[in-house]
């Protein structure tokens, strides 16, 4: 299937600060479907062009506490139930002992979920991106230039009017991307 | 790093702008009543108390918890200073003069020492006026050669002396950077000597913290030892004074100059170094506790049935909760590390707990009047006199805070902090 339309208009701003006060106003302006790029993380950017806060946080926080009951119930089950065995003269439901092991799998289960919900929430690995049909995009995104994308699915997205907008923040250049 | 480099630096500032704000000498005042104020009860509870042999224990078992506290922050600020000389890092330029501070209190804390010194004999065993089992005899028989009052006063003297020529040359090298350097090569010779000192120092902290550790604390118990002890008492004072350098810092991003200067980046790193910190410890401290307890054996395992029986048991549980468990759950929280306020307080709740673990370290080693293991008893003294000496030394922590600016003016990543923290992070 072939590509129609446009995806949105990028403009390219020269400094990371000029790109932090354009989405900024972009946001202010009342657009909500915005992307920024930028060669290295900027922290206030987030918040400039309105990106909600991740779940991610809670998701490995649930994780963890999952991993870390399924390894105190590996625990309870070999040592308490299937194989009783007395170690060190100690009751065989020895809590201060399980605590390594559970302790273990609860990382095991906070980075497992960490680095798939990462994966899951962001949609990597992303073979083909709109953004890539512009050539300055692909020379200097991840070297020296700041991009700012106002996508077409937009509400307040309109062709000639966004661009007359993205135009008056003085970026370096404006392009439409093709789909 | 390559943005960093080709960015021109921003507009310098002066010594002058980084001198530190008023609230600090207002907080030396206000300390300084504390602390005559708690003295002045703590010298006549022990006037009042001295007619006894206990009476003149309690006053130096208080005495000694007290002493700790200050000693690990004292030292504490050593060993985090000499880390961020070797690690580098914008996190360690907005603390090192805090730091450098905390280290230039090591003449009152030596001053502090002589009162231990003389009541060696109230507090430790192979000192010779208490009563010992036959273990407790042959132990110390053993241990004579390294367990004596001569070895042990001759070892505190050279670890105060040592202690006090790495940190007077910190501190005095520090003042090079309060001036514009000769040169760029002379800036970068002097970041090599301070990384190379601190690094040598780092180790020699090691290994004279862990002897120091086992003199002033392990040795209250005449048979009981633990291998780890040493890493224990290492991980606690870089907790503690993570926490302090917290609590200060907090306070003084109210005021200009840190208001502009401290930037959520730098705050949010030190929160999560307080996170680490803490995990750390509970991490040396639960390793020591599972391998006694897995071993269960009667020389080692005794020092914590000492501490989980006649009461000590919801001291001890108190201290996991408060020590870690709420530290930790806060802590985890990203919003919570980025706000001065709430890092704080979370801050001096870590200072609390530490003073009720080395009180919970300290205080089962002594016999009850009625010669059984010690039981929890807490008495007026217990509070007054830790409060006395972490008052003096938070005193004389903010008198030597006001004496120089901030933070150093010519350090080479002073530019980058200066950068708003929206721009090239």
């Amino acid at each position: 299937m072939k590509p129609t339309g446009i995806y949105g208009l990028m403009a390219e701003f020269d400094t990371a600060d000029e790109l932090v006060d354009a989405g900024r106003k972009a946001y202010s302006e009342g657009y909500r479907k915005l992307d920024a790029y930028s060669p290295f993380p900027i922290e206030a950017l987030d918040e400039a062009i309105g990106i909600p806060h991740t779940i991610l946080p809670w998701l490995v926080f649930f994780g963890g506490l999952l991993g870390g009951a399924a390894g105190y119930s590996l625990e309870y089950w070999t040592q308490v139930i299937h194989l009783p065995f007395i170690i060190g003269g100690k009751p065989l439901h020895s809590w201060p002992n399980f605590i390594p092991v559970w302790f273990e799998t609860t990382v095991l289960g906070a980075s497992l979920t960490a680095v798939i919900g990462m994966l899951g929430l962001n949609g990597l690995p992303l073979p083909y991106h709109p953004v890539f049909n512009i050539d300055e995009f692909l020379n200097h995104a991840q070297k020296d230039k700041f991009f700012l994308v106002i996508e077409s699915k937009d509400p307040r997205f309109n062709l000639d009017s966004s661009k007359k907008f993205l135009s008056s923040l003085s970026p370096a250049n404006v392009w439409e991307v093709p789909n | 790093m390559a943005i960093h480099e080709t960015q021109t630096p921003s507009s310098h500032v002066t010594p002058e702008q980084l001198a530190p704000p008023w609230i600090v000498d207002h907080m030396r005042k206000r300390w300084i009543g504390v602390a005559g104020l708690s003295s002045i009860v703590a010298i006549a509870l022990l006037l009042f108390n001295s007619g006894t042999f206990e009476g003149r224990q309690q006053f130096f078992r208080a005495y000694l918890v007290g002493y700790l506290f200050c000693f690990g922050l004292m030292l504490g600020s050593t060993a985090l200073l000499m880390l961020q000389h070797v690690t580098g890092g914008k996190w360690g330029l907005v603390i090192r003069r805090m730091l450098e501070a905390g280290s230039r209190t090591l003449p009152i804390v030596a001053f502090m020492f002589i009162p231990i010194a003389f009541g060696a004999k109230y507090l430790y065993p192979w000192a010779g006026a208490m009563p010992l089992d036959v273990h407790g005899q042959h132990a110390l028989h053993v241990r004579e050669p390294f367990l004596n009052f001569n070895a042990w006063i001759g070892r505190a003297i050279f670890y105060f002396l040592s202690w006090g020529l790495f940190i007077y040359l910190f501190n005095k090298w520090s003042l090079k950077q309060d001036v514009p350097p000769e040169s760029p090569d002379a800036a970068n010779d002097l970041r090599l000597r301070f990384m190379r000192l601190g690094g040598g120092g780092l180790v020699f902290y090691a290994i004279t913290l862990t002897l120091a550790a086992v003199d002033w604390v392990m040795s209250l118990d005449a048979v009981w030892y633990s291998t780890i002890w040493g890493m224990l008492y290492m991980g606690a004072q870089v907790l503690s004074t993570m926490a302090f350098m917290i609590a200060v810092l907090a306070l003084l991003a109210k005021y200009e100059p840190m208001k502009s200067l401290l930037r959520k980046t730098e705050l949010h790193d030190n929160g999560k170094l307080l996170l680490a910190f803490v995990m750390l410890y509970t991490y040396l401290s639960f390793s020591q506790f599972i391998i006694i307890w897995s071993g269960n054996l009667p020389e080692e395992i005794t020092w914590y049935l000492a501490r989980t029986q006649h009461g000590w048991k919801p001291v001890m549980l108190t201290l996991v909760i408060f020590h870690f468990v709420v530290p930790f759950l806060i802590l985890l929280n990203r919003n919570i590390k980025k706000q001065p306020a709430r890092l704080r307080a979370v801050a001096i709740l870590i200072l609390f707990a530490r003073v009720g673990e080395i009180y919970w370290q300290v205080n089962p080693n002594f016999k009850d009047t009625s010669g059984l293991t010690g039981h929890f008893n807490p008495n007026l003294m217990d509070v007054v006199l830790p409060i006395a000496l972490a008052s003096i030394w938070i005193t004389a922590f903010f008198y030597q805070l006001k004496k120089r600016p901030l933070i150093p003016a010519y350090h080479h990543l002073v530019p980058e902090i200066l950068e708003p923290s929206h721009g090239a992070h």
